[in-house]
């Protein structure tokens, strides 16, 4: 169950139109490292976590990911109002345009639409938890890319942010994936002792 | 680009928590993404900047965002230091802060979540944007 909060998790108020940039940035909303990926990743891995701290720690993260989610989509929302048939042509956008008009749809940077086969789960936390370090690094970098195709600080600030929780949610799993390691290892050592 | 300095000098990373987590102060911390002051210092900072808030309403928000976004950054912390009880307390400082701006923003602007006490109100108080994607909300 969740429950909807009116509000972005951090504002998003981007004053001058720039469609190249939403060209750029839908990619975290529908591509591979994108956010709804994440959110959908952690949000299916959760449910075999072996202890209730990484059910919680998935779930939380996960649905932090949806409110990135919803920051993505605004900066693309809030980066194509007003657009002119004409001026999407010229942002390579007029693809887009065909199939989704001024609406908001998560597909990458390329046009290619999200697909489940972007996250896994295994079952397995060990190989779960290193599939999402990956990603929140895949993240990170992706930020820093879009961090250097512009300098309007309306978009970098989000960027900036959207960026910082990554590193953040990678120490959070770390955090957790170094915990259960050691509990594996002193499992281990327990039986081999009884042998 | 590649200048977050982990990449060059490894004897800077600092990968785990510090015994003690020192907490920025709330704006500080919203703007960065990151409320622990020492932690993540190797990595590349981001830039310090907020757009202006569009309204009165939207400055209003503000507040109740900071908040909201500090206690995020604490969840996802006390997920895996349940001990921490200095923090638990300071978790729960925050929500109580946050309850009192929150039901005052509601007063004025409408409810932030179903469970606001302001939907008893008639018509439906809902409804009414902007929603949270529209300029005029942020």
């Amino acid at each position: 169950m969740w429950l909807y909060d009116k509000k972005l998790e951090f504002p998003v108020n981007i004053r001058r139109k720039d469609l190249k940039m939403a060209k750029y940035i839908i990619s975290q909303l529908g591509g591979p490292e994108g956010e709804l990926a994440a959110a959908l990743r952690y949000l299916h891995q959760r449910y075999t976590m072996p202890t209730d701290e990484g059910k919680a720690l998935l779930t939380d993260i996960g649905t932090e990911e949806l409110a990135h989610v919803e920051m993505i989509a605004t900066m693309v929302y809030q980066l194509t109002r007003g657009a002119t048939p004409e001026e999407l042509k010229t942002a390579d956008l007029a693809t887009y345009y065909t199939d989704h008009g001024d609406g908001v749809y998560p597909v990458n940077a390329s046009g290619v639409p999200l697909t489940a086969a972007y996250f896994s789960v295994t079952g397995d936390p060990i190989a779960d938890l290193t599939e999402d370090l990956a990603a929140e690094q895949k993240a990170r970098t992706v930020y820093e890319h879009l961090m250097t195709l512009t300098d309007d600080p309306d978009i970098l600030a989000p960027l900036s942010f959207l960026r910082q929780r990554e590193v953040i949610h990678y120490h959070r799993f770390l955090e957790y994936l170094n915990k259960i390691q050691s509990m594996k290892d002193q499992f281990k050592r327990a039986y081999l002792f009884f042998i | 680009m590649n200048d977050n300095c982990y990449v060059y000098d490894p004897s800077n990373m600092q990968m785990q928590m510090p015994q003690v987590p020192q907490l920025t102060d709330l704006t500080t911390g919203f703007i960065r993404g990151n409320m622990f002051q020492r932690l993540y210092d190797p990595w590349r900072q981001g830039i310090n900047y907020l757009s202006p808030p569009s309204n009165e309403r939207a400055a209003a928000l503000r507040k109740i965002q900071e908040i909201g976004f500090a206690m995020v950054d604490l969840n996802l912390y006390l997920d895996t230091n349940s001990n921490d009880q200095e923090m638990l307390q300071t978790y729960n400082a925050l929500r109580e802060q946050k309850d009192q701006l929150k039901l005052a923003y509601e007063q004025k602007f409408g409810p932030l979540t179903l469970m606001s006490p302001i939907l008893q109100k008639y018509p439906w108080a809902w409804i009414p944007g902007p929603w949270p994607w529209e300029k005029e909300a942020n």
